[in-house]
Order: C-alpha cells, then structure tokens, then sequence
C-alpha cells in the first residue's frame, strides 16, 4: 500500500518525509498538482461506489486502489498553457480542482489532513469550536463597524491580525503584516474598517508561545521563547530571536485539544498559544497544514518519524 | 477521512486548496488609496527576500527529492536546511505558500 504525497517541488519537509517512508520500506509516490496537466494525468472510472483507476506522473504509475494514505502538504496550482484566455483558464481550472482533487477527495484513504477538513477550519470557527472544547480563547470581535472596533479597544489593550492568510502579493512583489498591538493612532483612523471584516483580539499576558503539533493521538508541544520586542508580540516577525524548548502540557489543555482536533475531524494541526504568568493557556488558532520541521531541528522532537508512522501505519478509515 | 462538504462558507477554491507556484508571474496590482484600502492592509510591507531561503534545485523524479545539478539530494547535503533559518516570511503559521487556506487563490490562476 503506497503513502502518496502531495507536495510542492521544494519542500525540506516533504524531503524528509520520502526518505523516513524509504527507510520503512514503505511505497511512496510524491506529485506536486503543478504538473497538471502536462507531466500529471488521471484516469478513473467509478466501479462500485469507487473511484478505481491510475495517476501517472513521471516515472511514477500510481493504483488509486492501491493507497493507504496521502499527505495533503500545500501542492501547488495547475499550470495551464498561457494561450488559454482568462474565462478557459478559469474553466479549466474549476474542472481539474473537481475532477483531479474530487477524485483524490473522495478516496477512503486516511488523509492528512483531508482538504475539506482543512478548508472548514476558518478562524471564527476554530475559536468557538475551541471555546466549546473547554480551551480558554482570547475575546474577540469580527467586525466591519468602525464604532465597535472603538468600543472594543476601550476595553483593554488590543491586537489586530488577520483572518486568513497574512500576505498579499501587489506591487510586483509579496508584501505580509504580522499580529500588532493597537495604539492610539490606529483608533483615530480607522477608514478602511468598513471595507471588509477584521479580527480584533484582546491582548493576553504572555510569558511565552507555545506551538503544538498534534499527529494523531500524538501531541507535541514546544515553548517559543522571544528574544526581541518584535517576537514577543508576533513570534513570525524574528525567528533569529527566538529559542524553543519542548514542554509538557497541562491535562486539560491535552484533552480540550485532543476533543478540538476529533470535533474539527483534523489528524495533523499545528496549534498555537499563549502561556501566561501562571502557566494559564489560551488558544490562538490552528493552523492544519502549519509548519514544523524547524521544531524538529532546534529540538530533536520526532515529528518526521511519527508522521510517517501515521501515514505508514494507521488503518484505514 | 472522506468528510462530506457541508460547510456553506466553504468555497469551491477552498476545497481543495492550492498554492502559489514558484513559477507565477508577479501582481502588478498597486494599493488602493487610504479609506478604499481595507483598514487590515495598511501595515503590510515587502517580504524580504527569501531567495536565499530557496537553494537552487532540480527536482528529481526518480528519487523524488530535491537535487542539485549533479543529481545529489539537497537533504542529504545540507544543502536544504530544515531550520528556522530557513523559515520565510511567508512561513509560520500558515504554511510555504500565502494561499494554502482560506480564499486567496484565485482559480483562474495565471500560468507562467
């Protein structure tokens, strides 16, 4: 039964993961979805309640029917002839996300995680669904309401993040803002709220974040120490100023994650907090296909290994 | 897992999410002005560059890793490093790509 991968070209970790299953003697087969449609191709016919037939790739020739597992990693988007126009790129594109990815969606394989899995766990989704598992989670408004946001930051010290991704691409280039404290200033102008919705969070006291990595029943938690102003508030902004120790976490925190990550339907997360002057938790966010092979690296924790355990091993669901 | 799609918020580009290829043309799209801008935007600034970060590679679909030019893989020669000093700007808590949730690839994603 083979682990297929689906990856970008360059990923360390995706690296790491063909060698660990290699040295399990485990089959594997990595294809990034760029290569669709020129270097990827999919035949399959549905038999049975089924979606039976091949993948083929360069050198790769793959039974859907022979799969145990698949590692969904951030592949990358289908690469269409540049003659197309915008409405059959489009097209094309639609159909290949359903046709390519619905396919691959609805094999009974364990996913890690499964792409609709992975989709629903949108922020305001993730807190309350957090709250409900018994997690402390910061207050938080979601607002287009200038009003509100002023009400709000009246309440105490707050920050301001994104809802989704926190980079855009403009200007030729790709530009990213991090987790900010809001100041004075920001409350005197804040034309633009109305545009769109935007998260505000009251600040809570930290003495350090910890990132959590969950695969399957498996939890390993990392304290993230900042060395810089920048790092305190938002450890992405400086990772040279930052040391990591793995912790053991608190039973209550261990099972409100656990019953978040079987609620959400997640097999593999990456759950981030901030641990407070007493040692107190509180839920930031989870991030299902966040980053941790540089844990690993400053740590020695064995995440490669116990992922690929998982993926080699577990049962099918 | 083979959940069933039933969250109504969930659209069809999330569904199963892609991310930016290396190979995508860069946006020339310049910022609205102050007020049409939405408000969370104003403090974004250019990454850094990351092409550092990046060792240059060949992928190999014989050993399905990456390799350098003489077919050696990047893993195995330090040459891909798996530390934080790797980590891009664009890394951390949402994974390589700035698209890998949530609504920010378009599905007529331009080709190279």
């Amino acid at each position: 039964m083979t682990v297929l991968i689906l990856a970008a070209e360059w990923d360390v970790s995706a690296d790491q993961m063909v060698l660990a299953l290699r040295e399990r003697e485990t089959p594997v087969c990595r294809v990034d979805t760029g290569w669709f449609p020129t270097h990827l191709h999919i035949e399959a016919q549905l038999r049975a309640g089924q979606w039976k037939g091949r993948l083929r790739a360069p050198g790769r020739d793959l039974d859907l029917e022979g799969l145990r597992s698949i590692w969904y990693r951030s592949p990358t988007a289908f690469q269409f002839a540049p003659e197309l126009s915008a409405a059959e790129r489009h097209h094309a594109f639609l159909e290949a996300k359903y046709g390519l990815g619905g396919v691959l969606a609805s094999l009974p394989v364990l996913w890690v995680n499964h792409p609709a899995r992975v989709a629903a766990a949108t922020k305001p989704v993730q807190l309350a669904t957090a709250a409900r598992c018994g997690l402390t989670v910061p207050d938080t408004l979601i607002t287009n309401e200038p009003a509100a946001v002023r009400r709000f930051a009246m309440g105490g010290a707050t920050v301001t993040k994104m809802l989704g991704a926190n980079h855009i691409a403009e200007e030729g280039t790709r530009k990213i803002t991090f987790t900010r404290l809001f100041d004075h200033d920001d409350l005197a102008d804040l034309r633009g709220v109305d545009i769109t919705t935007h998260q505000f969070q009251r600040w809570v006291p930290k003495r350090y974040d910890a990132r959590v990595i969950a695969i399957g029943d498996r939890l390993f938690a990392f304290a993230i120490h900042a060395g810089s102003a920048a790092s305190y508030v938002d450890f992405r902004c400086d990772y040279t100023a930052l040391s990591y120790e793995l912790i053991d976490l608190p039973v209550q925190v261990t099972e409100g994650i656990k019953q978040f990550l079987s609620t959400m339907g997640l097999v593999y997360a990456a759950l981030d907090f901030v641990v407070g002057p007493e040692g107190e938790y509180t839920f930031l966010e989870c991030n299902a296909g966040g980053q941790f092979g540089w844990l690993e690296a400053h740590t020695g924790a064995a995440l490669i290994d116990t992922l690929a355990d998982l993926l080699a091993t577990r049962a099918l669901r | 897992m083979t959940a069933s799609v039933d969250d109504p918020v969930v659209s069809g580009s999330e569904q199963f999410a892609l991310s930016r290829s290396r190979h995508c043309p860069p946006c020339p799209d310049l910022p609205s002005p102050v007020g049409l801008r939405p408000w969370g935007l104003r403090w974004m600034r250019r990454c850094e560059d990351t092409a550092g970060a990046m060792a240059h590679f060949v992928y190999s679909h014989e050993q399905q890793l990456a390799v350098d030019e003489q077919g050696r893989p990047l893993i195995l020669t330090g040459m891909a490093d798996p530390t934080a000093n790797s980590v891009t700007d664009s890394d951390g808590d949402e994974g390589r790509s700035e698209d890998w949730t949530y609504d920010f690839v378009p599905d007529n994603f331009p080709s190279a």
